[in-house]
């Protein structure tokens, strides 16, 4: 159940919502649970049978390794606990990735291929492993005692707003919340401004932008010209950003109204100068999960220049894969890990007198290309997009037989101005706007502005979702 | 605190009003036009459950039936129209707004650009068959008349902006140009529309196409109508009832077919599409010994404002229309019933009439006929 569906704006949330408020203290926890699974349940049915089971062997592996003396049993026990996990994920994200890499290899020899029926991938198995084996490892290290119940312990990973994508909440950080969430009057009101910020990222800024992006990026080559190829990537960066963050926006308004700190995902992450800068603006939780429980175990940078480069490859190959399934997303990693690597050792440095503009439009360029390599199917077609966006032969030769302004309207050329903005505006211009608002009008004005401006959008957003499902034609003809 | 309390006070009552709205419908909701198909919920048996289609069938149900939502729908597409100049551009037939508020189908704008071409082998093909029906037909003493319509971006190119134009369309023929002298060549009998409706916009005639429809006017329909009747009077070498025309009114309140796009935008305000309408006002002249021939067409949505005037002035004893060939309208009466087409009974519904009559438009000739021309060939060779 997508947050921006009618299901669960209309039904589950508000009835979630409702029964949360309504019942006793004591009640708040399970009814969460429940709903969190009902939730799940009711867009990934093996996902939830996945989780359930999962919970409950975590769950005793969490006790288990708590009550274990320091030792080789305790290790043991965490070493187990780990595998399974990512035996799971393994599993149900990338076997049939593997299966079909090694029929391929055995019908390129003349074999017939291994019979296997495709796993179907339950929806945020990726997050929900992060979280298991973060609460594993940190009652390992003796960092957190083991949940107070199994019902903390299966809220913890099944809590609804962030079960699908995020973000990571790391066990330590919302472990007394679990047993007793407490929330204000002040908590749901600053919740629901959230949501509806989220909620427009994702259905007024993130569709359209996919909506220009999908046709350009799915096009052959004979009618993909230069400036195509650019307003493509440049259009589902925008959707990538805003689908996401929006999401995680009203994973965190949702959250709060319940009396759940999760924590920020996002900091305007396309305003970097560089990649170094930009990984700990986006994905905030996952690059410290990165650094929590790999990065650091790997030996972080305690081990000399060369191991750390090695690290730093290696959490970036890691998190490539653990985006998807697919050879594209491991160059993606690579990718990422180049820049991380050439920015410690050279780019920074050499870039140093350039002016600060100049830099992140370079960051952003070098920063897009890469989402090719993130968004395309193989290799081969991502080096080809590459290839034609840098083609400068290829400019004004291509006769595109798609109009520019079919793949682009009035509206989105608006949206795209709004998020280019949204995304580069210069901060001490903002803190400053900030600054000045704050000093010339009351709060009680900025607040009524903000309520005005949320319920604007949360109104623009619902009536736009509206229209997207209504799809007529003039005729039925068959 | 106060302002607070009346923002989740307000945002309650919102969810509250539109589910009420949705369940029992107080308030009258915005009708929205354009056929569309009706999600039913599922049911939960466990296998639709596990594979997600229940879900899915819950979840377009319940969007499809939320409260309000003509009136969200026609909010939406209002503000693309009057901030953005343009409609929705979800639409799966994207609507596209042309000079002087001319409203376009995609489709004909695909077509005007050129972009799905046959190879000349296909259209030598299609062609070839048609001429096969035509004397076949001929052999059992059926008439035969192909009907080729034209699209609104061919005769008011120049309502197509600049920024729907390609420029590699310009260089190439379409699908039309080429058939065109292959069925001449044949000896096929045919009404050129495009090529009379050309011929009537260079001498002045105007409103052939409505600028809030997507097919030709009521009076494109009624010029084409008469110029069919005299084709069809050389065929038979026969008196027809012919169509006279009184006056012309005119409007600015388009009919049925005639603000179909307009209405497919679903605005708020439709009306501000509209311009100005051309209305004939007609009777017959029908001497007592007109022959009034018995019809079968075949064609699109091209067809009805054509039946149009030819049947408020009777011009002919009986018209099915094969509508897609899925569809036989039947007139008089305007009964009508799905087509199975392997339960034709050709001697008898087919072969008894005067004349077949099939319209081909001219982004369709990829379908001529809708596969009645093959259909027809193999029960005549049968």
């Amino acid at each position: 159940m997508g947050f921006s569906t009618v299901t669960f704006l209309f039904y589950f949330l508000p009835l979630m919502l409702l029964l949360y408020f309504a019942v006793p203290a004591k009640y708040r926890v399970p009814l969460l649970l429940g709903g969190s699974y009902v939730f799940y349940f009711w867009g990934s049915p093996t996902g939830a049978a996945v989780l359930l089971a999962g919970t409950v062997i975590d769950y005793l592996f969490g006790g288990a390794i708590n009550g274990a003396g320091p030792g080789r049993k305790k290790k043991m026990l965490l070493a187990v606990s780990v595998t399974i996990n990512i035996l799971i994920l393994f599993y149900f994200k990338y076997s049939n990735f593997f299966i079909g890499e090694i029929n391929r290899a055995l019908t390129f020899f003349g074999s017939s291929g291994i019979p296997w029926t495709a796993v179907m991938f339950p929806v945020g198995i990726s997050f929900i492993t992060f979280h298991k084996i973060s609460y594993l490892v940190d009652i390992y290290y003796g960092r957190v005692a083991p949940a107070e119940s199994f019902t903390a312990y299966a809220l913890y990973l099944a809590m609804f707003p962030k079960l699908t994508q995020g973000p990571i909440v790391r066990y330590h950080i919302i472990s007394e919340q679990l047993t007793a969430p407490k929330y204000s009057f002040n908590d749901i009101y600053e919740g629901s401004i959230r949501f509806c910020v989220g909620f427009a990222k994702k259905v007024l800024l993130a569709d359209p932008m996919g909506a220009v992006a999908n046709p350009i990026l799915s096009m052959d080559m004979a009618n993909l010209t230069v400036g195509y190829a650019w307003l493509g990537i440049v259009c589902y960066s925008f959707q990538l950003y805003f689908d996401f963050s929006g999401y995680c926006d009203m994973a965190i308004g949702i959250g709060r109204m319940l009396g759940f700190t999760i924590p920020e995902n996002f900091n305007r992450p396309f305003y970097s100068q560089n990649f170094t800068e930009h990984w700990t603006r986006w994905h905030i939780t996952l690059g410290n999960f990165f650094r929590e429980y790999l990065y650091i175990p790997l030996g972080g940078n305690r081990a000399g220049t060369l191991k750390t480069y090695r690290n730093l490859w290696i959490v970036f190959l890691v998190s490539g894969f653990w985006h998807g399934a697919n050879w594209t997303y491991l160059a993606w990693g690579f990718y990422n890990g180049l820049f991380i690597f050439l920015d410690r050792i050279i780019l920074i440095r050499l870039l140093r007198r350039v002016p600060v503009p100049l830099k992140m439009a370079l960051f952003y360029m070098l920063l897009i290309v890469g989402y090719v390599l993130f968004r395309s199917d193989t290799i081969a077609g991502a080096f080809l997009y590459i290839h034609r966006m840098f083609d400068v032969t290829a400019i004004g030769s291509i006769q595109s037989s798609f109009l520019l302004a079919k793949l682009i309207g009035n509206r989105d050329v608006f949206v795209l101005t709004v998020c280019l903005l949204i995304c580069f505006f210069p901060q001490p211009l903002i803190d400053r706007g900030r600054l000045l608002i704050s000093g010339r009008f009351s709060g009680t004005v900025i607040n009524r502005l903000r309520m005005a401006a949320a319920g604007l959008i949360f109104l623009l957003s619902l009536i736009s979702m509206i229209n997207n499902s209504f799809s007529p034609f003039i005729y039925f003809r068959f | 605190m106060k302002d607070k309390k009346i923002f989740i006070i307000a945002a309650n009552v919102f969810i509250a009003v539109i589910l009420i709205q949705t369940y029992f419908r107080p308030v009258e909701d915005m009708k929205l036009s354009g056929a569309e198909q009706k999600a039913r919920p599922g049911v939960p048996t466990l296998n639709d459950v596990m594979t997600g289609k229940f879900q899915n069938s819950i979840e377009l149900w319940l969007k499809q039936n939320i409260g309000f939502r003509g009136t969200f729908v026609k909010t939406d597409n209002q503000i693309n129209y009057s901030l953005f100049n343009e409609f929705s551009r979800s639409h799966p037939r994207k609507i596209l707004l042309g000079n002087n508020k001319e409203l376009f189908e995609e489709p004909y704008i695909d077509c005007f650009n050129k972009l799905s071409t046959l190879p000349p082998q296909v259209l030598e093909k299609k062609a070839t068959a048609i001429q096969r029906l035509q004397e076949k037909l001929k052999a059992r003493n059926v008439r035969f008349l192909l009907l080729l319509t034209p699209s609104k971006a061919s005769i008011y190119p120049e309502a197509v902006p600049e920024k729907y134009v390609l420029d590699s369309g310009k260089e190439k023929q379409d699908n039309y140009q080429v058939i065109v002298p292959m069925l001449k060549r044949r000896g096929v009998n045919i009404v050129d529309s495009r090529e009379i409706f050309l011929e009537m916009k260079k001498n002045g005639t105007t409103h052939l196409f409505p600028s809030s429809g997507s097919h030709w006017s009521l009076y494109g329909g009624y010029l084409i109508g008469t110029k069919t009747i005299e084709r069809m009077e050389q065929l038979f070498g026969r008196r027809m009832v012919r169509m006279e025309t009184k006056k012309l009114i005119s409007s600015r309140e388009p009919i049925d077919l005639d603000k179909d796009i307009a209405r497919l935008g679903n605005l708020l305000f439709t009306r501000s599409l509209f311009t100005d309408y051309v209305y004939p006002e007609t009777s017959p002249d029908a001497p007592a010994h007109a022959f009034r021939p018995d019809v079968l067409l075949v064609g699109s949505s091209f067809c009805w404002n054509f039946i149009h005037y030819i049947e408020q002035n009777n011009v002919f004893s009986r018209l099915n229309f094969y509508y897609y060939y899925n569809t036989d309208w039947v007139y008089p009466g305007m009964q009508h019933h799905p087509i199975n087409r392997a339960a034709i009974n050709w001697d008898r519904d087919v072969l008894t009439r005067d004349i077949i009559i099939v319209e081909i438009n001219e982004i369709q000739i990829n379908e001529a006929g809708f596969g009645f021309v093959e259909d027809a060939l193999n029960a005549l060779d049968r």
